[in-house]
């Protein structure tokens, strides 16, 4: 048996158990624990926060968007020809036009702006989660119906059933009295909640007919939505270029990273630096292990002195503290890994903590339970502690047999 | 030739008296030569350098001048580790106390020679077993040294130096805090462990009695050896 096994028996033995979690054992172990559940816990939090927002941003809004210049409108004849290309592209996976404007609402003396949006329904479905998204009535909007984002229609105090009223300042028509803008009553017949609280607030949903009605326009369409295949994600800067080029001069093109990217680079910044400025606090704590080794170093002088005296390499007593603090440590960082994920389970489930939506976009904590953040974690622990591990351990090979053994 | 385990030619040694830069020349030319199975003894008044010495001849001291040779090798060739090695597998310690590791029983204590010089554990406990019970400790064996006397301490000690079969045993006033009747039984094993397993035995003591029964006695007088 190789002489680690026995001492680590030895360390699990009923008399070593003690030995093992003598007080400040216990106390630099807690450290690494608090530490490590910070960590976890923060991570757990913060990878659930940013896939939400990622999830519901590429689920509210596509990958790829087509204007043209000057905001003019995409004639019908444009879209075939552009419709039927796209589809050409294997990496796409659905394509939808839209109308898209700026407006305003009013209900019962209240009056808000808003994002108006026609849609085919059936078509919107598979360029964005819309159909995930409607919490209330039907995916399919009638004619003269709209579907309303859940926070505007608290703000504006109306209901699926009630009656709201479409404003149009800017493509109002001249009149010897100035602009008049342009309305237009519709039925609310459905509920839009994304979670988001962006969209939520300000979007107003009808079809196509409808708002292509009511914005004046001939069928034709504002833009034009793509969706790809979840897998070429990634390649969205080069299927961008590839689409820009076939695109005629008047078109223009932009796609989530353009829109979002900042934000999603910013939240993935945000959690690098979260992540190394909570491993300071392993840090600390795996300090705290440092200076109760060099206390057991020193208590066990005289049995290092022993050991040296029959003939145990340096290397050999040096490993024997390891052994220890690796023990220690191990403990540490397993029970931190599993209180992290248990709390991190309660925050996210009970909603104990509410988060301020106008600041954070969504209104509660979500948790995401990636393995690959528990194994960083624990990487990081064990990295830390094995090399704070080796500064008490030069200690032992200073320790002369001969001065200990006599006492001096 | 063959027979001689180690030599040591001229080793001498001194302190420096910490604050009044006083240098203690201890040893003066220490010349020692000491044969397989041979059982040696050294006597001289306290603070003659008996301790330092055993110490230097064991190897975990260093001489300022001279040479110790095991086997013909001088140890100065020897690495940290190649030191660490002779130690352990051909010399062995009996301290003035008996230096026990208060964690490990009396078997354990006696096998961890063996152990940590990675020998095979069961071999090494069934070895330690048979040490024990040569030294009488046969009821003891799974007891902590905290829960021993004195002289069983004394006995596991000597049990433990012999666990790697090394070819000399240094041992400093072994009986130094034994009552007479546990020196004389120390004695008495000290003998019969030189005779079972042909080990050679250096030891240090006040008593002249206990120094005549040896094969050779010397006297450290003065930095110097002298054979009786
Ligand atoms: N590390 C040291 N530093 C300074 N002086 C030392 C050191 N080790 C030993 N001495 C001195 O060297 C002298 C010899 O010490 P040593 O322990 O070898 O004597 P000894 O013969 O074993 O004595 P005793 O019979 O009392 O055990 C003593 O005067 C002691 O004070
Ligand atoms: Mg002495």
């Amino acid at each position: 048996m190789h002489y680690l096994v026995f001492i680590i028996s030895k360390y699990l033995s009923l008399r070593g158990k003690k030995e093992l979690f003598s007080l400040d054992s216990i106390i630099s172990i807690t450290g690494i624990i608090i530490g490590v559940i910070a960590l976890t816990i923060s991570l757990s939090l913060f990878s659930g926060y940013q896939k939400i927002i990622k999830d519901i941003i590429l689920g509210v809004n596509s990958h790829i968007y087509i204007f043209k210049f000057s905001n003019l409108q995409i004639t019908q004849q444009e879209y075939q020809k552009l419709e039927k290309y796209l589809y050409s592209q294997q990496e796409i996976e659905a394509v939808s036009p839209f109308i898209y404007t700026e407006a305003m609402i009013s209900h019962s003396d209240k009056i808000a702006g808003i994002i108006l949006r026609g849609v085919y329904p059936e078509l919107e479905k598979n360029t964005t989660s819309f159909a995930k998204f409607i919490s209330q009535g039907k995916i399919n909007i009638e004619d003269n119906q709209a579907i309303i984002g859940e926070k505007l229609a608290q703000r504006i105090q109306s209901n699926v059933g009630d009656t709201i009223k479409l404003i149009i300042p800017i493509s109002a028509k001249l009149s010897p009295v100035g602009m008049i803008p342009k309305t237009k009553k519709v039925l609310v017949s459905g509920i839009y909640s994304s979670g988001m609280y962006e969209y939520d607030n300000s979007y107003v949903y009808l079809n196509m007919h409808t708002s292509q009605d009511f914005i004046g326009v001939d069928n034709t369409y504002t833009g034009i939505a793509v969706k790809l295949r979840t897998e070429h994600l990634d390649d969205t800067i080069i299927i961008s270029e590839r689409i820009k080029k076939y695109l005629p001069f008047e078109f223009r093109l932009t796609n989530w990273i353009e829109l979002n990217g900042n934000l999603f680079a910013l939240l993935t910044l945000e959690k690098w630096v979260l992540y190394i400025i909570l491993s300071f606090i392993i840090l600390v704590a795996a300090f705290g292990m440092v200076s109760s080794l060099i206390m057991h170093i020193v208590e066990k002088r005289k049995e290092i002195g022993i050991l040296k005296s029959f003939g145990v390499a340096n290397h050999k007593i040096k490993s024997i503290f390891i052994v220890k603090s690796y023990i220690l440590g191990l403990i540490g960082i397993i029970l931190g890994l599993l209180l992290g994920y248990i709390g991190s389970q309660i925050l996210g489930n009970s909603r104990i903590i509410s988060l301020d939506s106008d600041v954070y976009f969504i209104d509660h904590l979500v948790v995401e339970n990636n393995p690959y953040n528990y194994m960083l974690i624990f990487a990081t622990a064990v990295i830390i502690i094995v090399i704070a591990s080796l500064i008490p351990l030069r200690k032992i090979s200073k320790l002369n047999p001969v001065d200990i053994i006599t006492n001096r | 030739m063959n027979n001689i385990i180690c030599r040591a030619e001229d080793i001498h040694k001194s302190y420096y008296e910490g604050s009044n830069k006083n240098i203690l020349h201890v040893l003066k030319g220490v010349d020692l030569i000491i044969k397989k199975a041979e059982i040696v003894s050294i006597t001289g008044i306290s603070g003659s350098g008996k301790s330092t010495l055993l110490h230097i001849l064991g190897t975990l001291d260093k001489q300022d001048k001279g040479e110790i040779y095991y086997q013909g090798k001088n140890i100065k060739d020897f690495s940290e580790i190649g030191l660490a090695k002779l130690r352990n597998k051909k010399i062995g310690f009996v301290f003035q106390f008996h230096y026990l590791l208060p964690e490990f029983t009396a078997l354990e204590n006696v096998a961890l020679p063996a152990i940590m010089g990675s020998k095979n554990y069961r071999e090494s406990i069934e070895k330690a077993m048979e040490l024990l019970i040569n030294v009488g400790l046969k009821d003891r064996v799974s007891h902590y040294p905290e829960q021993l006397s004195g002289g069983e301490q004394q006995r596991v000690a000597v049990a433990r130096a012999l666990i790697n079969n090394p070819d000399i045993v240094y041992a400093d006033e072994p009986t130094g805090n034994l009552d007479k009747q546990n020196s004389e039984k120390l004695l008495e094993l000290i003998w019969n462990l030189n005779q079972k397993y042909e080990q050679a035995f250096l030891y240090v003591t006040h008593s002249e009695k206990v120094a005549a029964r040896a094969n050779k006695s010397y006297h450290l007088i003065d930095g110097k050896l002298y054979e009786d």
